[in-house]
């Protein structure tokens, strides 16, 4: 796992936010919520990956 | 080689936070040429107005004054139906209108609301007498001030949300993409 996974999750939390902060403040409430749950699903989108090797390390590490 | 990678991303960021800042510079700049045109036009009706009620000026000689007295594309616009109207064609006031409007619309900033307003008053000039057209004129005038107001009102809001929704949207793609 890179490091700058984590920098770019940061980044991207942290312009998610701004952006939807501008949306709120203009009336666009909708689109606001639309664009957290975009950030979010691409978040989840770059994570996945790795937690499904945490899945497997630990079946292998506990024979399950 | 790891350089020169490094290299074209810090370009392609560049032109990509760029690119979409520009994009909200020249959405920005939409919205303040939308109320500068909406003012436009108000003077047109306005100096219209006038020249029917003032100098009792028949409707395409009104519009060919008020013509010659604005310039870009409202000049052209005005110009063009004055020509269109005299030139004996016969065909009606709000055909001519319509078709000359269609063709401003293509390169104006105003909505759709500003262009069916806009339209509907070729349904109301060119065929009645003074007064009638003058009250048209001036019910027009309301509606379109109200909106200019309104615009008025919205217009550094707007700007400023467009500026920085361009910024922060090219950050946000220089992130994900690099």
């Amino acid at each position: 796992m890179d490091i700058n996974l984590i920098f770019r999750i940061a980044a991207v939390g942290i312009l998610v936010s701004v952006v939807s902060q501008v949306l709120k403040h203009s009336g666009r409430e909708e689109l606001a919520f639309l664009t957290s749950l975009a950030g979010l699903v691409l978040v989840l989108f770059w994570i996945v990956p790795y937690i499904s090797d945490l899945f497997h390390a630990i079946k292998s590490l506990f024979s399950l | 080689m790891e350089k020169i990678s490094l290299l074209i991303r810090v370009i392609g960021s560049i032109c990509l936070v760029g690119g979409m800042s520009l994009g909200g510079i020249l959405t920005a700049d939409r919205f303040r040429g939308r109320l500068e045109e909406l003012n436009g036009i108000s003077r047109v009706f306005l100096m219209l107005r006038g020249e029917v009620e003032y100098h009792g000026l028949v409707l395409p000689e009104a519009i060919r004054s008020v013509g010659m007295r604005m310039d870009g594309g409202l000049k052209e616009l005005l110009m063009g139906i004055a020509e269109k109207m005299e030139d004996g064609s016969g065909l009606p006031f709000g055909v001519i209108w319509r078709k000359a409007l269609k063709q401003y619309f293509a390169y104006s900033y105003l909505n759709k609301e500003d262009q069916k307003l806009l339209l509907t008053m070729g349904n109301h000039l060119g065929y009645q007498d003074k007064r009638m057209q003058t009250s048209s004129i001036d019910l027009f005038l309301e509606e379109w001030k109200a909106e200019i107001e309104h615009s008025r009102r919205r217009l550094p809001g707007q700007c400023r949300i467009a500026s920085c929704l361009g910024i922060v949207s090219g950050l946000l793609l220089a992130v994900i993409m690099i």
